[in-house]
């Protein structure tokens, strides 16, 4: 039996000699906890992501013809062809403009129905809900669904057509038009996933300014251009920035709608990268095209993150 | 609405025109929107003589199943629906387990290399899958591995990780930093944080991840395409391709596969809908 | 509900730099190592993929695996892919050094591609006295690379006119035409857009350039100087300009074929067909024709050989089987295409599904039982066969036929004229031609 001061000593004693155990102990496990806290994510991200990526540059230095066995080392050599070949150029004006197009037609859109979305009224969600299922729809479905519709005999459109008494058309045949059908069913797709990321802006934006504003006696079309729109810069950056991303990696809808037809007129840079490698065999060439396309996407998002960065330092001044 | 009509006040009459033409607006887009997938059901249960028409027939005259049935019959979509539900199941159950680790090294630690695997993260989001393929697919060969259903989930996995890593990363960025603090003084390690604190208090995030990999994995072509052989690991996308026949496209039979594919999206949506913002911008915007 | 500006900027910013991090830290070379095909002591199991055919196929196959299984006591397994899918596929496989699938489908259209892909069945068929005349003329020749045996026949396919009785009974027609004149002038007498056109005809892809063979051959020219040896593109001289311009007229000027015509690849064709939208056209077999889940032209139908122009120079070509060069077990996949190949089980090829068989026994003896329309389909395709012909075999050929396609499709959607998009392709196989050393 201890006395009770001498046992409270020990403890505190204990107590001490235990808490520079545990802090030294912490101090090991905070330097090293990280590294496997995030291991086996980084492992299979690097195993199956970046390895495959960066073989791909290795064989994009390469002359990499399945037809052959010889591989000569041809450096920068698919590069340069890639990058001078007529087709390469028209391929890529071709995804801007698409991307361009897609991007207009979804913003526009997507705000008019986030902004009614934004009001109040019974059944809302369920119109929400409703709205979101394109989006939802597998791009391969979405393809073949499109095809469908848009099949020059049998296809909703032209039945339309033919029951309003005009001539059908070949929506898959035309260029032009076989563009506009591919832009529908991206866009289609590409709308619900614009709104409802608006939606989300929208209904975060403080009243307070739009109260006051209503006071005042601004109209509708100035509270959205002058308060609306400025307030949701931030939203609009991260949902182009995606989309940006998205519409120069879109493959499944070419490759069942179109086949990059007809004669390459709606052919992407994603399928014009499978082609080379799959139809043509080249995957030196189609390596090097890809890492081409990660860069024109990098070099298309530079200018939005130099805006936003502006934006959002004039933000911080202004407060 | 009655008492409000009942009131002669202009204000009111204007709310009820502004609600009506709000319905009106939004009722004209969804309908636009959903033409498509009416589309789609309408066509799955139309004899043949219907779909092969160049006359609009809005409703079906005779309502079959045949093209139901056809799809189990003379097509393997019960194989493929249940190879997706186990790689959809496998790739949820992967993303849930090692991404809430990964994701609270990152928001809540300081370490070396910590820029790397944050740019990382978002770069493999906008890589081409496309070129990723070829070499992927010499991976798994070397190792034996194709045509499985393992081949299949590690894919996936590794495509939806860096969303599911910046996803949880959010959410734990969002949770006061003395909760987890506190439970390590007492001398809790990470791990244990992790499970008994951090992962009950993010349970939004872990449902929106499962729901943008269930999405991703059972709507994918490009990997099934790639890595599965046989109808032992062969994929939903990858069986409406096989409704393209060498004689004609079987119109009927693949929308009634594409209606089989879109049902368990719509249910998995309607009890997730909420979760999906956050998921979709990697955690960026919040609801 | 608030917005998180901090994780939008890095997230933007991470975006941005990203990619030029990691482009520079990826400077390391990795090392690919084939993979080991040792033999295994389970029961052997053989993975075959053939191209997608039907619902009548899927029967066909299957029992053909459990029979070869039954007898060889090795599990068969496959899968089908639409047809160029099926070449990606197994390209995507052999470039990989794959043993994942042993039995390939492989066609003429595709085989240069496949020269270094294929095991050699040289040795095989001197074992087992498998005698190349025992096969379609000329089809050991197009399946042979470097001297290496590629595949073994399997079907042989020709196309012949199909047209409709009732409507050329209605009309008062008495014969199908003959000529190419002859099939522009009844197929406009027959025409009655948008529920009916006169003739149908495809217009996209691979499906464009077999057609494309038939009307330069048919019109008197050929792709390359020396035919099928490697020699300069000779497809855009006046022959094969012609022949480009009357498959646009079809289109643009007499207006017989539907509008989507550029559209259509050989299901769009067969399709169309079946679902009685066309007087005419060429297809490859009866397919669904005869089946009334797919077609509502059962009983009004027949078949005559094919329309010449100059010449009546056709496509005959075969589809083969044949082996990975990586696969596990070759003398196992070996016996499999020996099997599938066999007199007996083409015989029975051709009783259950209607197709050629490359085998000459095999298609004699169906000459000899066939009845009704599938009697009629070989007499008159086979009726081309003597006029049989086919396009340049050798690998660089098959780098050709994409640029050459792409060229038909532009002219057909009015993004070229025929003499601007011919001289284009030529100009660019010269160079791959060039570029080879074989020019």
């Amino acid at each position: 039996m201890t006395g009770l001061a001498e046992h409270q000593g020990m403890e505190i004693e204990n107590k001490r000699e235990r808490i520079s155990l545990r802090s030294r102990l912490d101090a090991l496990q905070n330097r090293y906890a990280p590294y496997w806290l995030l291991l086996p994510g980084v492992a299979i991200i690097v195993a199956v992501l970046l390895y495959p990526l960066i073989h791909a540059l290795y064989i994009s230095f390469f002359d990499y013809k399945l037809a052959r066995s010889a591989r000569p080392f041809v450096g920068l050599g698919n590069y340069i062809e890639a990058v001078t070949s007529v087709s390469f150029g028209t391929v890529l004006a071709q995804n801007i403009v698409f991307a361009v197009a897609c991007i207009l037609v979804e913003f526009t859109l997507a705000m008019s129905a986030a902004l009614l979305l934004n009001r109040k009224f019974r059944g809302r969600a369920l119109y929400r809900v409703f709205l979101l299922l394109p989006m939802l729809t597998a791009p391969v479905l979405a393809g073949f669904n499109w095809r469908w519709i848009f099949n020059d005999r049998f296809g909703l459109m032209n039945q339309i057509f033919i029951a309003a008494g005009l001539p059908p058309q070949g929506w898959l045949v035309d260029p032009n038009l076989a563009r506009l059908s591919i832009v529908i069913a991206t866009v289609w797709q590409g709308i619900p996933f614009v709104m409802i990321l608006l939606l989300a802006g929208l209904q975060a934006l403080p009243q307070a300014p739009f109260e006051a504003a209503t006071v005042d006696g601004a109209s509708p079309w100035q509270r959205f251009s002058l308060l609306t729109m400025p307030l949701m810069r931030p939203v609009i950056a991260v949902a182009l920035a995606l989309r940006i991303i998205d519409l120069f990696r879109v493959f499944d809808v070419i490759y069942i709608m179109t086949l990059g037809g007809p004669g390459h007129a709606t052919e992407l840079l994603p399928f014009y990268i499978y082609r080379a490698a799959f139809s043509q065999s080249q995957f030196g060439l189609a390596s090097a095209l890809s890492w081409i396309t990660v860069f024109i996407t990098i070099a298309l998002l530079i200018p939005l993150f130099m805006n936003e960065r502006s934006g959002a330092e004039s933000e911080k001044l202004n407060r | 609405m009655s008492v409000q009509a009942t009131r002669v006040s202009r204000i009111s009459w204007r709310k009820i025109a502004e609600e009506g033409g709000t319905y009106l607006l939004l009722s004209i887009v969804l309908i636009i929107m959903m033409a498509p997938i009416l589309w789609l059901i309408l066509t799955s249960i139309r004899p043949f003589v219907e779909i092969a028409s160049t006359r609009l027939i809005l409703v079906p005259r005779r309502l079959v199943l045949e093209n139901y049935l056809a799809v189990f019959r003379d097509y393997e979509m019960s194989a493929y629906l249940k190879n997706t539900l186990i790689v959809c199941g496998g790739v949820i159950v992967t993303n849930l387990v090692i991404g809430p680790p990964a994701a609270y090294a990152m928001s809540r630690y300081q370490f070396r290399g910590e820029r790397v695997v944050f740019f990382g993260l978002v770069f493999m989001r906008m890589i081409p899958l496309v070129a990723v393929i070829l070499p992927l697919f010499i991976i798994f060969s070397t190792l034996r591995m194709l045509n499985s259903y393992n081949a299949l989930i590690v894919a996936h996995t590794a495509f939806k990780l860096p969303v599911t890593i910046w996803l949880l990363r959010a959410f734990i960025a969002d949770l006061p930093r003395e909760l987890d603090d506190s439970a390590r003084v007492d001398g809790a390690s990470p791990l244990g944080v992790i499970v008994r604190i951090i992962i009950p208090l993010i349970k939004p995030g872990l449902a929106a991840t499962a729901v943008l990999a269930f999405l991703a994995t059972w709507n994918d072509l490009l990997v099934t395409l790639v890595l599965s052989n046989t109808i032992d690991t062969e994929m939903v996308a990858l069986g409406l391709t096989k409704f393209v026949l060498e004689y004609g496209v079987a119109w009927g039979p693949l929308t009634a596969a594409g209606v089989l594919m879109f049902i368990p999206t719509v249910v998995f949506i309607f009890f997730a809908e909420k979760y999906l913002v956050r998921g979709l911008t990697m955690g960026a915007v919040k609801e | 509900m608030k917005f998180d500006s901090f994780s939008r900027r890095t997230f933007l910013k991470s975006l941005t730099m990203g990619a030029a991090g990691l482009a520079l830290a990826s400077c390391v070379a990795p090392t690919a190592s084939g993979p080991g095909a040792e033999a295994e002591a389970e029961p052997v199991v053989l993975n075959a993929l053939y191209p997608s055919g039907g619902p009548l196929w899927k029967e066909y196959l299957d029992r053909i695996a459990e029979d070869f299984g039954a007898l060889q006591g090795v599990e068969l397994r496959y899968s089908t892919l639409p047809f160029v899918q099926l070449m990606d596929k197994q390209l995507t496989l052999v470039a990989a050094g794959s043993a994942d699938v042993d039995i390939f489908g492989t066609h003429y259209a595709q085989i240069g591609r496949f020269i270094e892909a294929l095991f050699p069945l040289n040795d095989y068929v001197a074992r087992d006295n498998i005698m190349g005349s025992d096969y379609v003329e000329g089809s050991f020749d197009a399946f042979t690379g470097n001297g290496n045996l590629l595949a073994i026949p399997y079907t042989f396919d020709l196309r012949a006119l199909y047209y409709r009785t009732d409507l050329f009974e209605a009309a008062g027609i008495e014969a199908p035409p003959t000529t190419w004149d002859e099939l522009v002038s009844t197929a406009q007498a027959l025409n009655d857009p948008p529920d009916l056109y006169g003739y149908l005809i495809v217009g996209k892809g691979d499906p464009a350039l077999r057609e494309y063979s038939d009307l330069l051959w048919e019109n008197g020219g050929d792709f390359l100087e020396n035919g099928l040896e490697p020699s300069p593109p000779v497809w855009n001289q006046p022959a094969g300009v012609e022949a480009l311009q009357w498959w646009h007229d079809l289109i643009y000027k007499h207006e017989i074929v539907p509008i989507g015509t550029p559209s259509y690849g050989w299901e769009e064709n067969g399709q169309l067909w079946t679902a009685g939208q066309a007087a005419m056209s060429k297809q490859w077999g009866p397919g669904g024709s005869m089946d009334p889940d797919q077609s509502v032209i059962v009983d009004d139908f027949s078949i005559a050989p094919l329309v010449g122009n100059k010449t009546n120079t056709t496509t005959a070509v075969c589809h083969g089987r044949a082996i990975n060069l990586h696969s596990a077990h070759p003398d196992e996949a070996w016996e499999f295409v020996k099997y599938l190949t066999s007199l007996s089980v083409m015989v029975d090829l051709h009783a259950t599904i209607g197709a050629r068989p490359a085998h000459v026994g095999a298609l004699n003896e169906a000459i000899e039982t066939a009845e009704g329309i599938s009697a009629l389909n070989l007499e008159a395709s086979l009726a081309g066969a003597a006029n049989g012909y086919t396009w340049p075999l050798f690998p660089e050929f098959s780098e050709i036929q994409p640029i050459l396609w792409g060229e038909i499709e532009k002219v057909l959607s009015n993004q070229k004229s025929p003499q601007e998009g011919l001289d284009f392709a030529a100009q660019e196989s010269e160079k791959i031609l060039v570029n080879a050393g074989l020019i």
